[in-house]
């Protein structure tokens, strides 16, 4: 299989409002918010942006607390991470504010421990620096966000990444296959994918062998009956293609 | 480079034919080298007579480098948004990555011979020390050693050189071979 970023429908919809954002009225309003079910390629598509434009990317934990926080961001960043918190905050903010680099969080939900602590601190950055900060994470994360007033006023900008669509699928299939994936088999890997990427990436490669196994260039519905291509979790099974 | 040294020098006495200057500077590829300067604003040429322009002077003054390859912080390449730029800040931000990954992430289909280009300039660091490697399950993985990070810009890889020049510290390297390496 070969190996690219794919610009599916969420990058998009997430460059756009990434654009928006830049053009927020609120100065303090500088938080998004980019939420979906797993495998809809949240965190790939993000990184590849922070990849663009060198923000700091972060990677909560779950046992983070504010001053965690404050010494991993201060590792990304190369700030002297000694100190007491407050030394530390000050540090960090004056390398914000001097270099202007956004800041992205992904697995956001562990920042929400403690009354959100640590995303508090987040807010800060944020409202003082005036940089843009990007929360990733589950679905439930907005549930649990609009629980806090202060902080949700300062998301400008909220992004659901839905499940991807059949285009996306089509273009997947055309970049990184090695074989010639039909439109009916195509649309195939798109129902058995589920709407996520992640599954799209491991059915490819399964196509790609049972072609090469074969002899094919070009393959076709009937080609991988019986073949399983990816296993269902809820029924337990593995699944294939349906043959009509 | 000392070719290109050459030719300006010859340059300096009085404009010169490229014959003349093949003859002075005895090597084969006078020709290109002159493209280069000229494209530099070092050499003007017309009808087949090359002559040093005043800028060309100063080159050869202040002893700037005239060759191709690694030039300091003045190439392009470290002002853009290039492909080694944005693995070397997927390097810094993050842990073992494998050159897979990398093409997943940062790869849009635009860059020529990206694999290629990115498999050499991995390897290369990897030689100058700034990056330890382990392979599990057949896959290379690579993590850029802490007091190596150096800074924001990614260290150049100049294939032809075998040098590896760290923008931010002004380091070279000199990459051994696979044939030294064997040695």
């Amino acid at each position: 299989m070969r190996k690219m970023f794919i610009t599916t429908q969420n990058y998009r919809l997430f460059t756009s409002r990434i654009e928006k954002m830049e053009m927020r009225g609120a100065r303090e309003a500088g938080m998004m918010l980019v939420y979906g079910a797993p495998g809809r390629g949240k965190s790939h598509i993000v990184a590849h942006w922070a990849a663009e434009v060198r923000a700091a990317f972060l990677r909560a934990n779950v046992d983070w607390t504010p001053k965690y926080f404050l010494v991993e961001l201060a590792k990304v960043l190369h700030v002297d991470a000694r100190g007491t918190a407050q030394q530390l905050f000050e540090r960090l903010l004056e390398r914000i504010v001097e270099e202007q680099k956004p800041l992205v969080i992904d697995e956001a939900e562990f920042t929400l421990h403690d009354n959100a602590a640590v995303l508090e601190k987040i807010r800060d950055i944020s409202d003082r620096a005036e940089v843009t900060v990007v929360l990733v994470g589950m679905e439930r994360i907005l549930q649990n966000i609009a629980r806090h007033k202060q902080i949700h006023s300062r998301v400008a900008q909220v992004v659901e990444f839905e499940p991807i669509s059949l285009e996306d699928v089509a273009l997947a299939c055309k970049n990184l296959s090695e074989v010639e994936i039909t439109p009916a088999l195509t649309a195939e890997v798109h129902r058995l994918s589920g709407g996520r990427m992640r599954e799209v990436l491991n059915i490819i490669p399964a196509i790609e062998l049972a072609a090469k196994v074969n002899g094919d260039s070009v393959v076709d519905v009937p080609d991988m009956k019986d073949i399983p291509l990816s296993y269902d979790w809820t029924q337990r099974a593995r699944k294939g293609v349906k043959d009509k | 480079m000392l070719r290109a040294r050459n030719i300006l020098e010859a340059l300096a006495d009085g404009p010169k034919l490229t014959r003349q200057l093949s003859a002075h500077c005895v090597c084969r590829e006078v020709h290109s080298c002159i493209v280069r300067l000229r494209k530099r604003g070092y050499v003007t040429s017309r009808e087949g007579v090359h002559e040093i322009t005043s800028a060309g002077r100063d080159a050869l003054e202040k002893d700037v480098k005239l060759g191709p390859g690694p030039c300091s912080d003045r190439a392009s390449s470290r002002k853009g948004n290039t492909l080694r730029s944005r693995a070397w800040y997927v390097l810094r931000t993050g842990d073992f990555v494998s050159l897979d990954d990398m093409l997943s992430l940062l790869c849009t289909g635009e860059e020529q011979q990206a694999a290629d280009n990115l498999r050499s300039w991995l390897t290369a660091l990897t030689r100058a020390g700034y990056l330890t490697c382990r392979t599990a399950c057949g896959v290379r993985r690579y993590r850029l050693r802490r007091d190596r990070d150096t800074g924001p810009e990614a260290p150049a890889w100049n294939r032809a050189t075998y040098i590896v020049t760290d923008v931010n510290t002004d380091e070279r390297y000199y990459v051994r071979t696979l044939k030294e390496c064997l040695r």
